[in-house]
């Protein structure tokens, strides 16, 4: 009968690893002084770019905040809420209208089409007359 | 999304793990804290905008592939001072500096002279764990470091060393093992 090596559990490699790495944790402890201000000083760049990300975003929202601010007055940086409500609904209702006058001018001109349409000598079902379409293509010199 | 304060903390927290993580990959105190330098401006600059708790692995992910690009860096180096040196003979005194300093970092009386006998054991057993992570294999040695010193979970290991959670379980259990025979092979037990 055969006797396999002895495997170590996942629980004992996960023992054997705390007890080395807590070792390790005290010689993070004892590093030279030169090494630890490095490293401090390398935080506080690292840092610094992070606020500098940070505040070009903060410039660019302020950017965005003056630009609807000089559409709807100077007030509006330093504008209560109810204010700020009251800008937010007129630029709703504005982007209504518009939405409402380019829908109507849509149909007004679809209108203005058919009228034409109607008005013209040529009957409205000579269009959809296949036979009316192929002579009109026959005719036109450009297509082949 | 990581306040500075948040960064702070976690670069605070982390840095001398990470400096001692880069220097066993590249037994040098200069190089160890320039790869650490470039992992950090890389997380605040790339990565400031992530919520404080994806931080950790995020930042491991970063270091390790710093000391990759170490590697590939050094390796085009040693081309170009392999060939200039054997065109000019003059590389040895180059390496023979290198591995005074080595020496020195590794050597346990340049920083402390006189330690108690309490602490013996310690120094000893650290001494050894440092130089058997040194030998390790750079994968083992990576599995190990993130899933125990930093405590990655095995899937946020796997997903920065870009292998699966089997091939982290298994570096983790080979690096364990061999750290555990080499204090062992020096007489001290866990």
């Amino acid at each position: 009968m055969t006797h396999e090596p002895h495997q170590p559990t996942p629980a004992q490699d996960d023992l054997l690893a705390k007890a080395m790495v807590s070792a390790l944790d005290q010689s993070t402890g004892a590093l030279p002084s030169r090494i630890t201000a490095r490293l401090a000083q390398m935080r506080e760049q690292a840092l610094a770019h992070q606020k500098q990300w940070q505040s070009a975003l903060q410039l660019a929202g302020q950017g965005t905040h003056r630009a609807i601010g000089s559409l709807f007055g100077d007030s509006f940086g330093s504008a209560t809420d109810w204010r700020r409500w009251a800008a937010s609904l007129g630029v709703l209702l504005l982007t209504a209208v518009f939405m409402f006058w380019q829908a109507q001018d849509q149909v007004e001109q679809l209108a203005s089409e058919d009228s034409a349409l109607l008005s013209e000598a040529l009957p409205p079902n000579a269009l959809l007359d296949k036979g009316f379409q192929s002579w009109v293509s026959s005719g036109t010199p450009d297509v082949q | 999304m990581a306040t500075p304060r948040e960064l702070d903390a976690f670069l605070a927290d982390v840095e001398r793990r990470a400096y001692k993580t880069a220097w066993f990959a590249v037994h040098n105190e200069e190089n160890a804290l320039d790869i650490v330098q470039d992992a950090m401006l890389k997380l605040a600059e790339s990565y400031g905008d992530r919520p404080a708790e994806e931080l950790p692995a995020l930042f491991q992910r970063i270091l390790q592939n710093t000391i990759r690009d170490f590697y590939r860096r050094s390796k085009v180096r040693n081309l170009w001072t392999t060939l200039f040196s054997a065109l000019g003979g003059h590389g040895e005194t180059d390496e023979e500096s290198d591995l005074d300093r080595i020496e020195r970092l590794r050597d346990p009386n340049s920083t402390q002279q006189e330690q108690p006998d309490a602490a013996l054991e310690q120094r000893q057993m650290l001494e050894i764990l440092e130089n058997e992570l040194v030998k390790l294999p750079a994968r083992q040695r990576e599995a190990f470091l993130m899933r125990y010193w930093e405590g990655l979970d095995t899937a946020e290991t796997a997903e920065a060393m870009g292998c699966s959670q089997g091939s982290v379980k298994t570096h983790c259990s080979r690096a364990t093992q061999a750290l555990a025979a080499a204090l062992k092979a020096k007489g001290i037990q866990l």
